[in-house]
């Protein structure tokens, strides 16, 4: 942690903190549940998990983004088309939904990085990041996503700079480009795992909650442990 | 897997257990603690590794409420078990999850804690999930007293006398743990932080080590609110009655879905386990040291189900059945088994004359003398669950389905029409955000059931299937129906690691969970495994097992 974080994580003088620093295991936990309580699939909120997890322990804040997206899910799928992936309406792309696609589709011949893909226009396009690193760790290279201007690398790691890294994780709507690039990862120095905002965290909590049964009587009543006393 | 299966003369087949007769509940229900389990690992290693165990801070009243560290220093690092000690109402004491309030609450720290730190701490720990903890720490934890056991050993001991031991055999421990986490929870490291620490590699070590401290710890209160008491004429508790002594551990429900959310780790749990035993059985002769060494186990497993109380009616006929095959068993190595193979010759035995609860611990005392031929396989019991995560989308509708047929066909066949094969469903309560299980035709909320209906959910990702076109990849089946996406994941995995999945109905009206809590808690190493209802249990760990002071070379508390 560095100082800066360390304070901003500190309790301010009134108030909760705004900023908290969740594990990598709760950043995934959380994430899943929130998703699901949005109404995905079980196994699309497992991929938001572990995405957001896998953006928290390479330096980037995901929540916020999730957050958004789950906030008016779309839940719009791309068409899988050579070299153009977009939904048939033109409708914004679910990063969820596009980002499994992509890793699905990775191996199989005329997948979306055997030439270069546009894709899009897709909500939150910082949430594709851990996905193209599945896909280049499939493929056994690098994945290219241009933006606006903008270049990172993917690998096992984000290789970007602050700038493009921030304006990316900023962006409510991108089309992208998306290519693999057969020359090796360079090194990258670990990162500190990301801060969230605690009133993302809050919200993600809420949504997780619509995952879970309000207790009943009969329920309490019926638990482990229940109606007895462990004062012996 | 891979690693399992690559040992230098490879075991034939025939010595292998299968998945359809090891991941079943009722067999899962009656494992017993062995060599494998971690706790044995994390003794083994202090051991090897000449680890010094100290009591570095102490600060109690005369209430029995303070702080204490102690250390646990290895080759490389240290960890220190920070421990509160707390003066809490009757009223409040509950071993339940819904407590907000222990007898004394504890955190693994990565190191040796400042002030600073043990100050940070004390504004957290005692708050078990209300608090929050750094990467620094490793476990978070808390125990209630065993009140009547308690007690008895205080005012024994203010004395200047040692406690009943049948009141000692009766209880079996000073504290009972009720909540252990681990792998960064509330803020805690994460298990990738620490996964690559040899001393921490294999599962749930910190927490073992955490549990084995907190031993030491509830011994030491015991003894400071005797002097309390007592003054000068108090005692302090001999040795051989502290070795009688484990750490309790009451579990609810929350342990149960854990089996089936982490189906690599169990499956490299079960493949461990299989793989020594399949290598013991395959061994030519019997040397006179491991026929001694299973002799001695076998006693060792007799004396324990001895003391071994329950009252559960399931547990109950369990130990009636235990107690008489340990006695067959006995009976029948009056002779060593002749031939070739002759612990194959035993195991055929076992399985032709115990109960499940008897073969399962046969198996724990077969492995018990051969660990030159184990204990490596310590190494291969944790697991890289994200290398499983990914889905391959290549695949042909036509490869899952067959791949269904081959390793579901337990829950393919399962008739979900029945009434009593969907009687009961998961969920987590709002309350506690903790797993619970709902009775489907009496409570609401079965349209929030978590996904652990394994076999449902198979059935559903068949039916979903026929009439695809074989060749059609996975990943297009998946772009149109993402609804599947856990179950094919499940699938793609099962197929690579065939212990995955607990080949039963797991929503059905018979299912019992405390089969999930004993096959996890014997994993770790647990004893006296006692349910309390259907749904939880009482159970010790590291009971008859040395202190950590011990090992300093002769060096006490």
């Amino acid at each position: 942690m560095n100082k800066s974080d360390a304070d901003r994580i500190a309790p301010a003088e009134h108030g909760a903190p705004a900023y908290v620093r969740l594990s990598r295991t709760e950043t995934e936990a959380l994430c899943l549940k929130a998703t699901r309580g949005a109404g995905y699939s079980w196994g699309i909120a497992e991929e938001a998990g572990a995405a957001t997890g896998w953006l928290c322990a390479n330096g980037v804040d995901g929540t916020d983004a999730l957050l958004a997206v789950l906030d008016a899910p779309g839940m719009t799928a791309p068409e899988a088309a050579p070299e153009n992936w977009s939904s048939p309406e033109g409708r914004a792309l679910c990063p969820l939904l596009t980002g499994a696609a992509l890793v699905d589709f990775a191996p199989l011949p005329g997948g979306p990085l055997h030439a270069r893909t546009l894709l899009g226009p897709v909500r939150q396009p910082v949430l594709l990041l851990p996905f193209l690193s599945a896909c280049a760790e499939d493929l056994g290279t690098s994945v290219q996503l241009e933006w606006s201007g903008h270049t990172l690398l993917i690998g096992q790691a984000i290789h970007a700079t602050p700038q493009a890294i921030a304006a990316l994780t900023g962006a409510a709507l991108a089309v992208v480009t998306i290519a693999r690039v057969d020359h090796p990862e360079p090194p990258a120095a670990p990162a500190p795992c990301a801060v969230a905002q605690q009133k993302t965290v809050q919200a993600l909590e809420d949504l997780a909650l619509r995952t879970t049964v309000p207790a009943s009587d009969a329920s309490r009543n019926s638990g482990a442990g229940a109606g007895t006393s462990d004062n012996d | 897997m891979a690693q399992v299966m690559d040992h230098s003369s490879p075991v034939p087949a025939e010595f292998y257990r299968s998945p359809d007769q090891v991941m079943r509940l009722s067999r899962m229900g009656s494992a017993h603690p062995m060599r494998l389990s971690f706790l044995r690992i994390l003794l083994r290693r202090v051991q090897a590794e000449g680890w010094q165990f100290s009591r570095t801070h102490w600060e109690m009243d005369d209430k029995g409420v303070g702080r204490a560290v102690y250390r646990a220093k290895g080759p490389q690092r240290s960890y220190s078990l920070v421990a509160f000690a707390h003066d809490l109402p009757a009223e409040k004491r509950s071993d339940r999850v819904i407590a907000t309030a222990w007898d004394a609450t504890f955190a693994l720290f990565d190191g040796e804690p400042t002030l600073a730190d043990l100050d940070r701490l004390q504004a957290n720990v005692p708050l078990q999930e209300a608090g929050r903890i750094t990467n620094r720490e490793l476990s978070l934890s808390r125990a209630n007293h065993s009140v009547r056991l308690f007690r008895h050993v205080v005012d024994a001991l203010a004395e200047g006398r040692q406690p009943d031991l049948a009141e000692i055999d009766a209880v079996g421990y000073l504290m009972r743990t009720t909540a252990v986490y681990g792998s960064g929870k509330f803020g805690a490291a994460d298990r990738g932080q620490i996964a690559d620490r040899p001393e921490l590699s294999a599962p749930f070590q910190a927490e073992m080590l955490s549990v084995w401290l907190t031993r030491w710890f509830t011994v030491d209160v015991a003894n400071h609110m005797a002097l309390v008491k007592g003054g000068a004429k108090a005692a302090t508790l001999d040795l051989d009655i502290c070795h009688k002594l484990g750490v309790g551990n009451s579990t609810g429900l929350g342990m149960a879905p854990f089996l089936i959310r982490h189906p690599l780790l169990i499956n490299n749990w079960i493949a461990a386990r299989e793989e020594a035993l399949a290598r013991v059985r395959a061994l030519d002769v019997a040397s006179d040291a491991a026929v001694a060494g299973v002799r001695t186990a076998l006693a060792d497993a007799i004396t324990n189900a001895a003391h071994w109380h329950s009252e559960h009616p399931i547990q109950v006929k369990r130990l009636a059945d235990l107690r008489s095959d340990l006695g067959h068993l006995k009976a029948y190595l009056q002779d060593w088994p002749k031939g070739a193979k002759p612990w194959n010759t035993l195991w055929q035995w076992g399985q032709d004359h115990l109960s499940q609860e008897g073969q399962e611990a046969l198996l724990a005392i077969m492995i018990e003398p051969h660990g030159d031929l184990i204990d490596g396989l310590a190494d291969c019991m944790s697991a890289d669950e994200r290398r499983g995560f990914r889905i391959n989308g290549a695949m042909g509708v036509g490869a899952l389905r067959a791949l269904l047929q081959t390793h579901y066909a337990w829950a393919l066949n399962v008739d979900f029409d029945q009434p009593g094969q969907v009687a009961q469903f998961w969920y987590v309560s709002e309350e506690k955000l903790e797993p619970r299980l709902g009775d489907r035709a009496a409570e609401d909320g079965a349209d929030l059931e978590q996904p652990l209906c394994i076999a449902r959910l198979a059935q559903s990702l068949f039916e979903a299937l026929q009439g695809r076109d074989d060749a059609e990849p996975v990943a297009s089946f998946l772009l149109a129906q993402p609804e599947h996406r856990l179950m094919v994941r499940r699938a793609q995995q099962a197929a690579i690691f065939p212990f995955s999945e607990v080949r039963d109905n797991l929503i059905a009206k018979d299912m019992l969970p405390i089969d999930l809590m004993r096959c996890k808690l014997a994993f770790f190493g647990a004893s006296h495994f006692d349910p309390r209802s259907d749904k939880w249990v009482r159970i010790s760990l590291f009971h008859g097992a040395p202190y950590p002071f011990e090992f300093n070379g002769g060096g006490g508390s």
